[in-house]
């Protein structure tokens, strides 16, 4: 008479269990009533041949804790405080540098008593997360040694100060008006003029069209002729063939411009003329929501964005158009058509000639 | 890049704050905004952009206006980059033309995945741009340093200050406005020192 299923079930599970005890110990013995032994270190499954000390210690209710929700239901009963499982260093090590160590869920049961986990109710590549805290306590990597030291600037001082700290910034007293550069060179020794601007190349010199009104020629007669100049004169910019101030001057003497602006693609603003509005925050805003929109628009495939328009509701139009690596805004007041053709001859004056 | 304009005798620097999500960016621009003892037309408005849980939706913009370098002008303008990954292509249109970085990292042991995953974003995005980190003056800030679960200094360290060249690291708790002026100062004082560098450079 053959036995039955569940004698059966028992002894397969009784041997299976003391041949795996046999490979690799549990790290500790399940939870009993008594007080519980101290943890025992021990190998895994997979590498049971590895020496207490090449192994991490946690407690199995700080893994536990971190499960994801799909784990959640694979816990038989919740660990104790007591019940640690031993993890291979070899397994946590390489993974310090990502800021997260994790094992799967296979390696977590080989590693824990059985007890505590419900056979095949998950995936055993599951991740399970490690407590990073456990984890840096045992093993806290460290830096490479041949860092070169961080070139901090010693004969600058700081800047900036909080309120009730001393002089505001931008007043001369202030150590960080000039001093910091001063400092440089010996207190008899004045400080140099700066370094004259290249000369205006030819086209910066050409007459504009001459302006209509006596407030434009007063703002043109005001700006500086020589024109704007990116940090590196061999970047892919160049300098401008025209004083940006003149630009916006330009602009504003078209009939019914409101204001005007020109900024950076980096968010920078070159220059301006808008008296109803913040010329830094529109330089910074406008030229990252024309790009912005302009790939939304290439990936819709509707083709490349020249222009776009932001209506208010009080009726002010705000135009902002690319041009070369600036981008141009003008300020519309209701009812009042943009100057189109105009524009875009200002913007064609506006491409930077090559260094 | 830097912007020097000659006719109004200014220049310009971009500084952007970059980190995780929630890891105290735009704090770090309100405290500056709130703190800094500047006059009045020196300071400009603090410009945001969030959704009513105070998420950074599009970036976060502060222009101060400081010390005259050489007789010029200097204008720092402050940027925060939304931290959640969604908003990615924003991160790439305002790392455009950044002069000096800032990288809020958030310092409690769930987020340090974040943090690293964020900077080697950045460094992708900057790749994008035909930049190298190499390149760019920038400084790291250890925020959350007050909170319990904060990771060790050391590990911070590990993660994102183990490149060839160490950088000045702060810790730091926004909120409480520690670290937010001493992060501010290095990296103006690195980016000032790499303009008179390049200038002195240039002239030669």
């Amino acid at each position: 008479m053959p036995p039955p299923r569940a004698i059966v079930n028992f002894l397969r599970n009784l041997f299976s269990r003391s041949d795996k005890a046999a490979r690799a110990p549990a790290a500790v013995p399940p939870p009993a009533p008594a007080p519980p032994p101290p943890p025992e270190p021990a190998g895994t499954a997979a590498q049971p041949s590895s020496p207490p000390e090449d192994c991490a210690t946690f407690p199995l209710k700080a893994i536990t804790d971190l499960f994801p929700e799909q784990l959640k239901p694979c816990l038989r009963k919740q660990p104790s405080e007591h019940v640690s499982v031993c993890i291979p260093r070899a397994l946590i090590q390489p993974q310090l540098a990502a800021g997260a160590v994790r094992i799967t869920f296979a390696q977590l049961r080989a590693a824990a008593p059985e007890i505590f986990f419900l056979a095949d109710a998950a995936p055993p590549d599951t991740k399970v997360l490690l407590p990073l805290e456990s984890v840096l306590r045992q093993m806290m990597p460290s830096r490479r040694d041949n860092q070169r030291p961080p070139a901090i600037p010693t004969n600058i001082p700081s800047i900036f100060l909080k309120t009730g700290q001393g002089t505001a910034p931008g007043s001369p007293a202030h150590p960080g008006a000039k001093g910091w550069y001063s400092q440089r060179r010996p207190a008899c020794e004045a400080e140099p003029e700066p370094k004259p601007a290249p000369p205006a190349p030819a086209a910066a010199q050409k007459p504009f069209v001459p302006l209509a009104s006596e407030r434009h020629r007063r703002e043109q007669k005001a700006v500086a002729t020589s024109p704007i100049r990116p940090m590196d004169p061999a970047g892919p910019t160049g300098p401008l063939p025209v004083a940006p101030a003149q630009i916006i001057a330009r602009i504003r003497a078209l009939e019914g411009v409101a204001g005007a602006f020109l900024a950076s693609a980096d968010g920078l603003a070159v220059a301006g003329d808008v008296p109803q509005a913040n010329e830094n925050i529109l330089a910074a805003f406008a030229p990252t929501v024309f790009a912005q929109l302009a790939k939304y628009a290439d990936m819709a495939h509707l083709g490349l964005t020249e222009a776009i328009e932001i209506h208010l509701s009080h009726g002010l139009t705000v135009h902002v158009r690319r041009t070369g690596r600036l981008y141009l805004g003008v300020l519309m007041p209701p009812g009042r058509p943009l100057p189109t053709q105009e524009l875009i001859h200002i913007c064609d004056s506006l491409q930077p000639r090559a260094t | 890049m830097a912007l020097i304009n000659q006719a109004t005798k200014e220049i310009q620097l971009k500084i952007v704050y970059y980190g995780p999500p929630q890891g105290g960016k735009t704090t770090n621009l309100e405290k500056v905004h709130a703190e800094v003892d500047a006059p009045p037309d020196a300071k400009g408005k603090l410009t945001s952009l969030a959704t009513n849980s105070d998420r950074t939706l599009f970036f976060d913009f502060l222009p101060i206006e400081t010390t005259v370098v050489r007789g010029f002008k200097t204008k720092f303008q402050l940027f925060t980059v939304p931290g959640q990954v969604i908003y990615n292509t924003t991160r790439q249109l305002v790392l455009r033309g950044v002069d000096g970085l800032v990288f809020v990292a958030d310092s409690q042991y769930e987020k340090m995945e974040e943090n690293v995953q964020t900077f080697a974003n950045m460094i992708q995005n900057l790749e994008t741009l035909n930049q190298s980190l190499e390149n760019i003056p920038y400084v790291l800030q250890y925020n959350k340093r007050d909170l319990p679960n904060a990771a060790p200094v050391d590990y911070l360290d590990f993660l994102l200050n183990n490149r060839e060249t160490q950088v000045p690291a702060f810790g730091s708790s926004a909120v409480a406005g520690e670290g937010v002026f001493e992060t501010l100062n290095m990296i103006t004082r690195m980016l000032l020192h790499k303009l008179v560098t390049e200038s002195a450079r240039k002239a030669a």
